[in-house]
């Protein structure tokens, strides 16, 4: 006898499972009708999509539209820097108007280094401002040469490069005879640059700034390579390193009032599902295997790997009609209140990854249960881990960023799309070639940004997706 | 039939194996009693049978299929009574056994219910299983163990905590059962009733089996206790009773205790006196005493 059907009515047929599920839909329902800014309509909202570059100075490209998606031309566009530190002066601001077709170009002259952007955006009375840190666009490091030089960082790749030379030495270092060359590509042909002799006593910060003044090469409008060297006297290569300069993209990010509280309430969703995976655990396993009442199910024709897998199936089943629930109430929402447009493909990528985060609490609440014989540390427990899940696995709220913020239109969305996190397996489903590699996710909250290597990312992609499984299998493994 | 083959269980980091390469068997229509005291391994023997826990080694075979393998299958063909029966205290008992008639592949059907009423615990079918006493719960849990109809009933310390009508109702029930081939394997503390309904018995001692004997085979102990209750407790019935062994006169009695005394002679001899004998009972059970017996051999 398969135990599945026989555990899903069981289930069907627990009120506590009636009574969560109630709660999780009404939760996630009060908290987006609840809301004012949730539901302006699609004239009264306005929005902004914002696109870094650096280029010798940062270049905004703002792009406003309302609700519907309709750009918004005249609108105000406010763009202040500031630095990490929030007790110091902002180190430059603009300000513009958008065009008709809703575009604005805004650029800033001040070096490179992490800011903190704060956009606002002002049309007839509808305002937005978001927040949004800007990393420093690159940094280059020439790895260590021979001798005693180690570093060679490159802090700016504008048109005039100040090149940084670092030592190790604390104290002050004669330097003679040294000379920084570079070259326009890998080859170290094409147009060079004078050689600036680096010559003298650098000091005891051990760094050296230098700027150097080059042309263009021919063609090489939007990016090209260029190669540092530091040579000793004699003109061996001490160290050296290459970098693709040219345009380089620097941060990018998008507001909306109601994009906000969209981006919110998946956030809102993602732990209230977490939490409903723990209880569902709870309720479906742990509380029968902590008081006992899972000794007579197993005295039953059913193996207790089926019964493991059975009532694992039947909560995982209540789950997924509990986050379809949300989902689509939220989709409908957007689609009928705020009147944003919701591909279908990021419903359905939402939907997976908050389930996906569901199933995996799921079993570990579950194998939880069969390590601790205690009400207490199981829900204690699993409650600790969705918090934990929750606060950093940022790749549902970088999703839902998306997907509230960026409407169908603008010229970011081939960035958007193709950010696919792990912990979004509808996803990766969808666009399998898009994810490996990501370094520029629009809201910095992608796992695989922190690694580029893809033989890392698929080893992370395998190991989240067979989380549930290796859980549940320890959970069949365990022995009295 | 139902066989433990070498069937040993240590538990955790326990040094000392709960139960010790137990080899055992017993066949339908047969009813196997087993004994030992607290922590013989009793419980743990009936556990491993009916799937509830793993064994460490060995395994247990019914009807040719093995719980270790083929768990699905052995069980079908058993049903389980624990000591403390234990089911989710918020569902109803007509819940529950929907559920295990569903687990049994019995869906929809009405056995659950007639069972209920053969037991007597219909009139609370709509009521949490936790609101029950501990004597409801028992009958609930014979109820749920004859849900797939088994053949092999596996009773833990099943008489505790029911009332005389219940106590009667599973010993005749096991009575029955026997008559219709069903084999049972029941553990207690109360020697007596397992003396009264066992064909044969197993002696458990510290997880080792160290005796299993024909219910007919167990020794009388030649020395035995009477209790006697009679009118009046004179100095002639002392000096009756004192030619059969020693007394001693005791609350509404006497005991006599004495080699080979012969309960039909002495209340032959009480009775042609002109005393009425009220009660005349061994004070221990043959089992108990040959039970200790044991115990101490092993000691």
């Amino acid at each position: 006898m398969n135990p599945f059907l026989p555990e899903i009515r069981r289930l069907l047929r627990t009120p506590a499972t009636w009574l969560l599920l109630i709660l999780l839909v009404a939760a996630c329902v009060l908290f987006v009708v609840v809301s004012p800014q949730s539901t302006p309509s699609p004239s009264q909202s306005v929005n902004l999509a914002v696109t870094v570059t650096y280029s010798s100075s940062y270049v905004f490209s703002v792009y406003t539209f309302d609700g519907a998606g309709v750009p918004v031309g005249g609108a105000q566009v406010h763009i202040t820097l500031e630095t990490p530190n929030s007790t110091l002066p902002p180190v430059g601001s603009v300000s513009g108007f958008t065009s008709s077709a809703g575009f604005s170009s805004l650029s800033l002259m001040v070096p490179p280094a992490v800011y903190y952007a704060v956009y606002s955006v002002d049309s007839n009375g509808r305002s937005a401002v978001i927040g949004v840190e800007l990393p420093v666009p690159q940094i280059g490091k020439i790895e260590p040469g021979p001798g005693t030089f180690t570093l060679v960082q490159v802090g700016d790749f504008s048109l005039t490069p100040n090149l940084v030379v670092a030592f190790p030495t604390p104290s002050g270092f004669a330097l003679s005879g040294l000379s920084v060359s570079y070259y326009i590509n890998e080859s170290g042909q094409g147009v060079s640059g004078p050689s600036s002799n680096l010559t003298g006593d650098v000091g005891p910060l051990a760094t050296m700034a230098m700027r150097f003044q080059f042309s263009l090469p021919p063609g090489a409008s939007s990016g090209f390579p260029i190669v540092f060297q530091l040579r000793n006297g004699s003109g061996a290569i001490l160290a050296s390193q290459s970098f693709d300069l040219g345009s380089v993209v620097a941060g990018y990010s998008g507001a909306a009032p109601s994009g906000e509280i969209l981006s919110t309430w998946i956030q809102w969703v993602e732990f209230l599902v977490l939490a409903f995976g723990v209880l569902m655990g709870y309720v479906a396993y742990g509380r029968d295997r902590i008081s006992g009442a899972l000794e007579p199910v197993l005295a039953q024709p059913v193996s207790r790997v089926q019964v493991l897998y059975a009532r694992y199936v039947a909560a995982a089943v209540m789950i997924a009609g509990g986050v379809s629930a949300s989902v689509v109430f939220l989709a409908a929402w957007i689609g009928l209140s705020a009147g944003i447009s919701t591909p279908a493909s990021l419903v359905v990528a939402v939907w997976g990854s908050v389930l996906w985060e569901g199933l995996v609490i799921l079993a570990l609440v579950m194998l939880l249960s069969q390590l601790s014989m205690s009400h207490i540390t199981v829900l204690g427990g699993g409650l600790t881990l969705a918090a934990v899940l929750s606060l950093f696995w940022k790749d549902v709220t970088s999703v839902v960023g998306d997907f509230a913020k960026v409407p169908s239109v603008t010229q970011t969305t081939s960035t958007w799309q193709g950010t696919v996190g792990l912990l979004s397996p509808a996803r990766i489903v969808a666009n399998p070639a898009g994810w490996v590699l990501n370094t520029q996710t629009p809201n910095g909250g992608d796992l695989l940004s922190i690694s580029p290597n893809p033989v890392l990312a698929w080893v992370a992609l395998v190991v989240w997706l067979s989380l549930p499984l290796v859980a549940l299998a320890l959970c069949a493994r365990y022995r009295d | 039939m139902l066989e433990f083959r070498d069937v040993s269980k240590r538990f955790g980091r326990s040094r000392r194996d709960a139960l010790h390469r137990l080899t055992l068997t017993f066949s339908e229509g047969e009813v196997l009693g087993l004994v030992g005291l607290n922590g013989a391994g009793k419980t743990t023997t009936i556990r491993i049978a009916a799937g509830v826990i793993l064994t460490s080694g060995g395994d247990v075979v019914v009807e040719g299929k093995s719980i270790t393998t083929d768990k699905a299958q052995a069980s079908r063909s058993i049903g389980w009574v624990p000591e403390t029966p234990a089911h989710d205290p918020r569902a109803s008992l007509s819940r529950l056994c929907n559920y295990y008639a569903d687990l049994r592949g019995d869906h929809g059907s009405t056995r659950a219910r007639d069972l209920l009423s053969e037991w007597g615990v219909l009139q609370f079918e709509g009521r949490a299983f936790g609101t029950l006493s501990l004597g409801e719960r028992k009958r609930f849990a014979l109820a749920v163990a004859g849900v797939g109809d088994p053949a092999y009933y596996l009773l833990d310390e099943v008489f505790n905590g029911l009332d005389p009508l219940a106590l009667t109702q599973v010993r005749n029930w096991i009575l029955q059962g026997k008559k219709t081939q069903k084999g049972f394997l029941v553990s207690s503390h109360q020697l007596r009733e397992v003396q009264a309904i066992s064909d044969r018995i197993a002696f458990l001692h510290e997880g080792r089996l160290i005796r299993c004997l024909d219910a007919r085979e167990i020794p009388s102990s030649s020395r035995k206790r009477l209790q006697i209750a009679f009118d009046p407790i004179d100095a002639n019935a002392m000096r009756i009773l004192g030619s059969f062994g020693e007394v001693e006169q005791g609350r509404g009695g006497v005991t006599l205790t004495g080699e080979g005394v012969d309960p039909a002679a002495i209340n032959m001899s009480l009775v042609r006196a002109g005393y009425s004998v009220r009660r005349l009972e061994a004070a221990d059970p043959e089992l108990e005493t040959f039970f200790l017996h044991l115990i101490g051999e092993q000691s």
